[in-house]
């Protein structure tokens, strides 16, 4: 029997999957999300994580945002690269290096083209929230899956925040029920 | 402030599997060697 979790546990749960899911509804529509729904979640988890310590990855997080209006485009994610090694040498514990992995890795997709900054916002708020950036890969693989699916469909209509959205319930369900 | 002012969401992506692949090369690659990176990791530190 599947052990039952405690109530605050289960707020927190249905609010994450009730913004999750207003997102993807607001990605089907017009395939963007208001920035009311991935800016203000974003400084609400940063708020957070300062309350449980991890000022080093809240500090990560505003370098990275700062550094996406440096004037030389060229310069961004080099720059970005050298603020998280040193963001790495000062982390507390190793599920911030790897919160910190993940930030830089999904703020440097969205600076290159290949990541929208809705989806970096809400995943960013996630790693925030959670402080491990172990949840990006059920996320990455859901993500994998459909365009893998939209590849041999030929259609690309699957918005990117569903594999938000499941891989973060896959992660939710491996962590609290594990095998 | 670009980054907090895009609202853009993209679809899935020929890019979505290469991050895929990538990442379970990279966590495959890490459970095998995790353990000898650490020891070498610790063998640096010694030595400095």
């Amino acid at each position: 029997m599947l052990p039952s979790p405690s109530s605050t546990q289960v707020i927190v749960w249905a609010l994450l999957v009730a913004w999750l899911t207003v997102c993807v509804i607001f990605d089907l529509r017009s395939r963007q999300v208001p920035a009311v729904l991935t800016v203000l979640p974003l400084i609400l988890a940063a708020i957070w994580q300062l309350i449980q310590g991890g000022w080093q990855l809240v500090a990560l997080v505003a370098l990275l945002v700062l550094l996406s209006d440096l004037p030389q485009a060229k310069w961004r994610v080099p720059v970005a690269c050298v603020a998280t090694v040193l963001g790495l040498s000062i982390a507390a514990s190793p599920s911030i290096v790897y919160a910190m992995l993940v930030v830089f890795a999904v703020w440097a997709l969205w600076e290159i083209g290949a990541s929208g900054g809705a989806d970096a916002k809400i995943i960013i708020t996630l790693v925030l929230f959670y402080s491990n950036g172990l949840l990006f890969i059920p996320i990455v693989l859901v993500g994998g899956v459909q365009g893998l699916v939209g590849l041999i469909t030929r259609r690309k209509t699957i918005p990117y925040t569903v594999a938000i959205a499941l891989g973060m319930v896959t992660w939710l369900w491996m962590v609290n029920y594990p095998w | 402030m670009r980054f907090l002012r895009d609202r853009a969401a993209i679809e899935t992506s020929e890019v979505a599997v290469i991050i895929a692949v990538v990442v379970l090369i990279a966590y495959g690659a890490y459970q095998l060697l995790g353990a000898r990176i650490a020891q070498v990791v610790q063998d640096v530190a010694g030595r400095l």
